[in-house]
């Protein structure tokens, strides 16, 4: 009989397992509701999804951001075991890194819920799946432990697969399996990674059954040197940086990213695109580049490098694009690149220019994914070269497009440009630790220059094909078929207003909206990875 | 906060909430919407004019490098203290934390300009509002006019390098998409705003690493000099710059190399200085001006003044200090070679806007020369007077465009000073003070920084000489190609069959003209010294052009009667259009000379055989010159475009191969709203035998583990 033996409770709040049941609830009670009430079903599920977000805030007000103890950065904890012979415990807590990603996550959700009304999908599965989707994202988040961080990610994984299976485009089977396969390799890698984990701590001191708790390994980083061997360790380094990388998604893993953009339903997309970069990302800064330091320092060059290659590689295919939605999945790819190469540069400012990056493309993908809905709405098509002077058509759009796009080229003032400035001030520092002497890249001393002029000058390339698609939309004659193009509606314009503000927000007070909020835990991410070196 | 801070503070602030409104207006107030920000325009400048006069007042000026605000904007860790302190310097070896402030600056250089945008803000202002077509000036369009007076209002106040960077992006968004907005819709305009935006891009990023290079290598020993807040700036600390005791001792400052040879210090002053190129159109990046002619006058005008004209200089001043004097010699070189291809390209144009575009990046050229002889504050007083100047003159160039219905060839103009009176005598006066017939000569003195570049050709022997003699000879190309222009557009008998549709001229178009011609006149005027107040926003030493070390009795003879080649230009023209016709005329009758004259009428564009044979050289090194340009950078530019889309074509079909065609043919025919197939009993079964094997590869993966003792 499965002996579930409640471990540790700390304190009374259960606000993260409410967050982690409603969607299922919720999703439960939906399941209750008649198929033809469609007006019931969607209301129940915005109402379910600003539950989340509620809840979230609340828990984000129960939170203390400014923590000074370095050992209690995991707050509103929850730990149960739950499979003693895989050593699986239901482990849940934020820190300042998770707490902002799951405001993060919810707001997305709650987006992607007002941007679902009216959509030839809408049904009750789809709602289902949106919650499901959106609870799987915030529970990998909330997770401590990290086969439950597994299991979080593959249930995202498998109602993602199901939703674009089930409700997308001609192409959606092959779309919905190319994202469950690259999915499941994912948390294979990360399994595997785990288990390793689970046994080479096994009969460590204090630790007779091992473990795979993120904030024991985090705190106590000798567990996992004295555990396993460096050739060990580099082998669970490239399972986990693998199973993450998926998610971002990094360069070669990246091929199930342009179907599902053009495949999926809009808001199923800007949940799956914008989730899975938060979660992939969010691995990486919790996770890997923490437990392994030290193979984080031995390999910095060469992920560097594959990040460049996933910046060129995304820059180019975008500019070879004529469809918006497969070119704003290569701009993805070619910015989620730039988050890689921050982290990887392991630089104090280069991480923190990696998190305003994953933030600032978090919350101007779904904005641009909308606005490529919106034209494909109207015009019943995304190709560029069948588009032209909507300028003058939509003028409402146009507005809220000029935000996003500039955003996406990385103006100044907009949520991408201090990300990326701090990532290039991070490899500055980089190479000049090379030259001062810092162990591990003195001899990488004029490749990390390459890479970072390949980055800068990528960067051009981006505000290149950015502006081409924009005046491809927007610029040019009007085109008389397109005069009878329908305003925004009231709903449109606020799927937008929220990704707008919050872009603007980002681009104006950075440091107020994440990396305040952030310290605590980039301070600790700060002293592993120096432990490390 | 000082009073002159907060004034400045407000009046930039103002055309900010007048954007934001307009971008959230319906467009129901379109009628209102162009007096709103003309409002917020004039409040400003009422305030500006006070803080004027504030920095003027002996009692309350500014010193050197004054900042009244400084805020925390960006301020991220460097580094963890704890534990592992010890390993995390060796992490990251500079302990104290980052930051980037906001703040204001309000030495006389900033309040200069900051004057100075807001008069030309509202000259353009009433311009635009009498010049654009109704149906396109929405709310969006003034909206992204308030912005972009914003943007340039905050830029030239900014107090460090980033900050500044910051706001002159912003700018240079709002110019490109108001372009976009209120221009006639056709490739070459489109093509001309792109590059135009790709290159003020370009510049940004090369600032932005000269900054980021500055910063972090800078931080090793230099810029303690300028941190006395005991952080490291992420950006340049402009005011701490120039408050440093010892600016010129930069100029020998022996920085540690940093790669293949360079030390970190030259390599930042060139990113700056190709920044500064690249926002001012300098060689080699001059080919974007001439492509956006296309845009409304009003637009030009920012452009040109504001952009090609201002900005580059405004940011050599800002980075002046760190300018070694290997880079100044880079500099003076670029600003030479820019002076004489602009004015060589601007002779072979027949396009009335052209050549004021070759023109003012010409003049620009100057402006980066003389900052890199060292005449710091002659440089600020050209590029002051050519902001004025060329704005005026694009002015002019759309009330002549507004009076004869668009035409702009000038083969095709002439005799307008009867049907324009007043646009006709405004534009002499603007053409009169950029070639120094009204007051820039001091009264009949040699022009500002000659004699400095006269002393560095002098110091520097040999080759040098060529900054003193091309300077001068593009001085005398400079009357020619601006009294040309004037000549054939208002001088002489109309040369336009349609002569009768020509408008007179009209009061909303010629009042700004007036303010603007007259601003020109004021500034160059030497009573006014604004060269004297420029050069307070610069320390003593820095400022003082290098000693002078003697020379040949030529280069002196030059030297004093430089100022007498305002006279050449007038004469020149007058004689080759006056005279020239008639004695051309008589030439060509001769049979072989009829064919030469042919040729040369067709190959040059140039009607007048005598312009020909007195221009000479100057007319074929200009075709060479613009033959050049147009290869080697348009087309260079786009092969290279080009050359990307190919590589990424064939990346994105083998991409394709594996995440399905670049287009789907299903949307290519009937729209990707094709009927939606709904959800059928065999994908639910697909789905669950997915489903059911992803968990048995789980199961399994587990329970393998679980029986190898894992």
């Amino acid at each position: 009989m499965r002996q579930i033996t409640l471990v540790h409770f700390y304190g009374s709040s259960s606000i993260l397992t409410c967050l982690i049941l409603l969607p299922v609830i919720g999703s439960l009670m939906l399941l209750l509701v008649p198929s033809d009430k469609m007006r019931l079903i969607r209301w129940s599920a915005l109402m379910v999804l600003a539950g989340m977000l509620a809840v979230a805030v609340a828990g984000a007000c129960l939170f203390r951001w400014a923590l000074p103890a370095p050992h209690d950065v995991f707050q509103l904890q929850q730990k149960l075991l739950w499979i003693p012979t895989l050593n699986m415990h239901y482990f849940v807590g934020v820190d300042n890194l998770s707490m902002p990603a799951v405001l993060l996550v919810a707001l997305l959700a709650f987006i992607s819920g007002v941007a679902s009304f009216g959509l030839i999908q809408e049904s009750k599965t789809y709602y289902i799946l949106l919650i499901l989707t959106a609870g799987a994202l915030i529970g990998a988040i909330v997770s401590l432990d990290l086969l439950l961080l597994a299991a979080f990610l593959q249930i995202f994984t498998l109602s993602g697969y199901t939703a674009v299976s089930l409700l997308g485009g001609t192409r959606r089977h092959t779309a919905g399996l190319k994202f469950n396969l690259f999915g499941f390799a994912g948390t294979l890698a990360l399994l595997c990674g785990a288990l390793v984990i689970s046994h080479d701590t096994r009969g460590l001191p204090g630790l007779p059954h091992g473990t795979v708790d993120i904030v024991t390994l985090t705190t106590h980083p000798q567990l996992l040197r004295a555990a396993a061997g460096s050739h060990t360790a580099e082998i669970v380094f490239w399972l986990l940086l693998a199973g993450f990388a998926i998610r971002l998604p990094g360069v070669v893993l990246h091929l199930w990213l342009p179907e599902i953009s053009v495949e999926s339903p809009a808001p199923i997309a800007m949940l799956i695109m914008a989730g899975s970069l938060v979660a992939g990302a969010y691995g990486l800064l919790r996770v890997v580049y923490p437990l392994f330091a030290d193979q984080a320092f031995i390999y910095r060059p060469l992920i560097c490098d594959i990040a460049v290659i996933g910046i060129v590689y995304g820059g180019l295919c975008a500019l070879a694009q004529t469809d918006i939605k497969r070119l704003i999945a290569y701009w993805l790819l070619s910015q989620a690149s730039y988050v890689l190469l921050g982290i990887a540069l392991l630089n104090a400012l280069s991480i923190q220019g990696a998190i305003l990056q994953l933030f600032g493309l978090a919350i101007a993908t779904p904005l641009l994914l909308w606005v490529a809905h919106a034209i494909e709405q109207r015009a019943h098509h995304t190709d560029l070269s069948r588009l032209g002077g909507l300028a003058t058509q939509l003028p409402d759009l146009f507005r809220f497009s000029i935000i996003g796009f500039f955003a996406a080229m990385g103006a100044p003032g907009l949520s991408l440009f201090f990300g990326q400035v701090l990532i290039l001030f991070g490899g500055f520092t980089a190479i000049s630790g090379g030259v001062a002497g810092s162990p591990g890249i003195a001899s990488w001393q004029h490749t990390g220059l390459l890479v970072l002029v390949i980055a800068l000058a990528m960067a051009m390339v981006t505000a290149g094909y950015i502006l081409w698609a924009m005046e491809r939309i927007f610029m040019g004659p009007s085109r008389p078929e397109f005069n009878h193009f329908v305003r925004l509606s009231f709903q449109e314009r606020c799927v937008m207003l929220l990704p707008v503000l919050g872009i603007i927000a980002l681009g104006i007070a950075p440091t107020i909206v994440v990396l305040t909020p952030m310290r605590p835990a980039i301070e600790q991410l700060l002293r592993a990875l120096a432990g490390a070196n | 906060m000082t009073h002159i801070a907060k004034l400045l503070s407000l009046a930039a602030a103002l055309p900010l909430v007048t954007s934001l409104i307009l971008f959230a207006a319906p467009e129901r107030i379109r009628r209102i919407a162009p007096y709103l920000p003309l409002l917020a325009v004039l409040i400003g400048l009422a305030l500006s004019i006070l803080s004027l006069a504030y920095q003027l007042n002996p009692s309350v000026t500014s010193p050197v490098g004054a900042q009244t605000v400084s805020v925390p904007w960006l301020s991220p860790l460097t580094s963890a203290t704890g534990p592992h302190s010890a390993a995390a310097r060796s992490l990251e070896p500079h302990q104290r934390s980052w930051r980037l402030t906001f703040g204001i600056a309000t030495d006389s250089i900033a309040v200069m300009f900051f004057v100075l945008i807001l008069l030309l803000g509202v000259a353009i202002h009433v311009f635009s509002m009498g010049y654009l077509p109704q149906p396109r000036t929405g709310p969006l369009l003034y909206s992204l006019l308030s912005m972009l007076g914003f943007s340039l209002l905050s830029a030239v106040i900014s107090s460090n390098l980033l900050e500044m960077i910051i706001f002159w992006g912003l700018g240079a968004l709002c110019i490109y998409l108001v372009c976009e907005i209120a221009t006639p819709r056709d490739a070459a305009r489109r093509l001309g705003a792109s590059h135009f935006l790709l290159m003020l891009l370009l510049a940004g990023l090369l600032a932005v690493a000269g900054c980021a290079m500055l910063a972090v290598h800078g931080g090793l020993a230099m810029l303690d000099m300028f941190n006395h807040e005991g952080h490291r700036s992420l950006a340049i600390s402009l005011m701490q710059l120039v408050q440093t005791s010892t600016p010129v001792g930069l100029l020998h400052y022996h920085a540690p190399h940093l790669f293949w040879g360079f030390d970190w210090l030259n390599c930042s002053g060139l990113l700056f200085v190709a920044a500064a190129a690249g926002l001012s159109a300098q060689f080699p990046f001059q080919f974007w001006p001439a492509e956006s002619v296309d845009a409304p006058a009003p637009f030009n005008a920012i452009l040109q003044g504001a952009m090609v004209s201002g900005a580059g200089a405004f940011l050599l001043a800002r980075v002046y200090p760190l300018l070694t004097l290997d880079v100044r010699l880079v500099l003076a070189i670029i600003g030479c070679a820019s002076l004489v291809t602009g004015l060589l390209s601007a002779l072979a144009q027949s396009d009335l806007k052209k050549v004021l575009c070759w023109t003012s990046l010409a003049m620009s050229g100057f402006t980066f020369l003389l900052f890199g002889v060292g005449d710091y504050s002659a440089a600020l007083l050209y590029a002051l007077i050519n902001t004025v100047a060329f704005a005026g003159l694009f002015l002019c160039a759309g009330s002549t465009l507004n009076s004869t219905r668009g035409e702009r060839d000038l083969r095709r103009l002439g005799g307008l000073a009867r049907r324009i009176p007043i646009t006709a005598g405004l534009s002499l006066i603007i053409v009169m003070v950029l070639t120094g017939a009204i007051y820039i000569a001091g009264g009949l003195t040699v022009p500002p920084g000659f004699t400095a570049l006269y002393d560095y050709a002098s110091a520097m022997g040999h080759y040098g000489w060529l900054l003193f003699w091309l300077p001068v000879c593009a001085w005398i190309l400079l009357s020619v190609v601006l009294w040309r222009w004037w000549w054939l557009i208002f001088g002489g008998q109309s040369r336009n069959p349609g002569t009768g549709d020509i408008a007179g001229d009209s009061a909303k178009l010629t009042l700004p003209l007036l303010v603007v011609a007259t601003l020109a006149v004021f500034i160059s005027h030497p009573v006014v010294e604004i060269k004297t107040i420029l050069a307070r926003s610069a320390p003593e030493e820095m400022r003082a052009p290098p000693p002078h070390h003697g020379g040949h009795s030529i280069g002196l003879a030059v030297l004093a009667n430089v100022k007498w080649v305002f006279v050449l230009g007038p004469i020149a023209i007058i004689s080759i259009y006056a005279g020239g016709l008639a004695l051309a005329d008589k030439i060509r009758r001769f049979p072989g000379v009829n064919l030469l004259y042919m040729w040369l009428y067709r190959g040059m564009f140039f009607r007048e055989i005598a312009e020909t044979i007195i221009a000479g050289g100057a007319a074929l090194a200009a075709r060479i010159t613009s033959f050049i340009d147009r290869l080697l950078l348009n087309w260079l530019l786009m092969i290279i475009a080009l050359g990307f889309r190919s590589i990424g074509l064939m990346l994105s079909t083998l991409d394709a191969r594996l995440t399905g065609p670049m287009t789907d043919p299903t949307c290519m025919a009937v729209g990707n709203l094709a009927p939606r197939v709904p959800a059928t009993r065999k994908d639910w079964q697909r789905i669950v035998l997915v489903i059911m094997l992803t968990a048995f590869i789980l199961a399994a993966v587990m329970l393998y583990a679980h029986m190898a003792g894992w």
